[in-house]
């Protein structure tokens, strides 16, 4: 018996154009994979959002990337959940007729699922999001009016008493980008991404709570060559759904003064083993502060490429790079294993002495 | 409060964790870091390039001087 669980850390860096989980929810596949082998799976809504799309994977937390920052860094711990009570926010930003399909989405979640959300609050100002994308080629962007936004997640959680915050703002159109089209056909950058996670970085940041967005869009135009991976985004009129699922069991945000305070210890980032990530995109809060934990394997797939050059050699991380996450799976079952993944290739070098 | 673009250029030292701490440093000089990312390294310069927002309080003063005429 094995009394330690096997805790992996998977990130798929956001807005950063990784040809593996760069799109809609297309990193998906390989989170339910290394669930197969990991006790924990510790990972992010970029990974497990696909719109309309989403697994329930029964031993993986979702974890939005600020808390997913603070937990690498030894600042807040997670605690499991049966379930969230979950609160909408709504841009006043948003049409009303789209307005009504976010709704009616929530009410899907509710009534097909069973998901316990509760209220929503429309925002007393438009958020009035905007979007960049940086020298580097990564998609930044914010909101002009983060104080509404705040004051909408402030009256879920104090009159509502809700668990976790889903928030859809409005993005703009941009029908006719070229940076959309790309998206839209499996390439580049997607232009939203840096933004949603700014709006949901405020929330968590300030609040300590679960929190996810999903954009709200007028419906494109049909386009037959859509790409597989950005699919999961064209057949519907929200993007909803896979926030709720993902939020309805988020585990709750534990500082550190509250570690241990009701007798249940939740999971911190000692008990991560190893983290799987592209090998340009090291660069992030999360990889730099699990790179410095004891016995924490890093695991760097070279075949999902971003638009960062930010590998583990340029920042002093000792890392193992892989392929592709077909050979990190393999890697990942020989640690769990306790075999050293170099004993599974056919030359071993002699015993060093010291 | 408001959300600022920040850019930076970060002395990349022995350890990561030294690298993580030297750019919350510089992040907070402009406020409060939201969400950062070390984009790409100067090898040669032995710089961190480095790409976030931070939050920024609006302070009294900032909101009088905003709204007067």
């Amino acid at each position: 018996m094995n009394l330690r669980p096997f805790t992996v850390v998977l990130i798929v860096p956001t807005g950063v154009g990784a040809s593996i989980g760069g799109y809609a929810g297309d990193a998906l596949p390989v989170a339910r994979a290394i669930a197969q082998i990991c006790d924990t799976l510790i990972t992010h809504p970029n990974v497990l959002n696909g719109a309309q799309l989403y697994w329930p994977i029964a031993n993986a937390l979702y974890v939005e990337g600020y808390a997913l920052d603070k937990f690498a860094s030894g600042c807040w711990g997670l605690q499991p959940v049966h379930q969230n009570r979950i609160g909408l926010i709504l841009d006043s930003g948003i049409e009303p007729e789209l307005q009504r399909r976010q709704l009616q989405a929530a009410d899907a979640a509710r009534a097909t699922l069973g998901l316990n959300i509760t209220d929503y609050v429309v925002t007393d100002i438009p958020l009035k999001v905007e979007l960049r994308t940086s020298d580097s080629g990564a998609s930044w962007g914010t909101i002009a009016n983060p104080d509404s936004l705040l004051r909408a997640a402030e009256v879920l959680i104090k009159k509502a008493r809700v668990e976790a915050i889903a928030v859809v703002a409005r993005f703009p159109d941009n029908e006719d980008s070229i940076q959309l089209q790309q998206y839209r056909h499996g390439q580049g950058v997607d232009p939203l991404a840096g933004a949603e996670a700014v709006i949901s970085h405020l929330i968590v940041k300030t609040f300590k709570i679960p929190c996810a967005h999903a954009p709200a869009l007028a419906p494109l135009p049909l386009d037959p060559h859509i790409s597989p991976r950005s699919a999961a985004e064209e057949i519907g009129y929200t993007f909803l759904p896979c926030v709720l699922a993902g939020l309805s069991r988020a585990p709750q945000l534990v500082t550190e003064s509250q570690i241990g305070i009701n007798g249940e210890l939740p999971i911190t980032g000692d008990r991560v083993d190893a983290v799987v990530v592209p090998a340009t995109a090291c660069g992030g809060s999360a990889i730099l502060s699990l790179s410095q934990r004891q016995g924490v394997k890093i695991i760097a797939v070279t075949e999902n490429q971003t638009q960062m050059q930010v590998t583990p050699e340029k920042l002093g991380i000792k890392a193992l790079e892989v392929n592709s996450y077909l050979e990190a799976l393999g890697v990942l079952a020989a640690y769990k294993a306790g075999i050293n993944p170099a004993a599974l290739r056919p030359n071993i070098s002699t015993l060093r002495r010291l | 409060m408001t959300t600022h673009f920040i850019t930076a250029e970060v002395d990349l030292p022995e350890t990561a964790d030294e690298l993580h701490a030297a750019i919350e440093a510089e992040l907070q000089k402009a406020g409060s870091p939201l969400r950062w990312a070390v984009t790409d390294v100067d090898v040669a310069r032995q710089k961190a390039m480095v790409e976030g927002y931070v939050l920024v309080e609006l302070t009294k003063v900032e909101i009088e001087t905003s709204v007067s005429p």
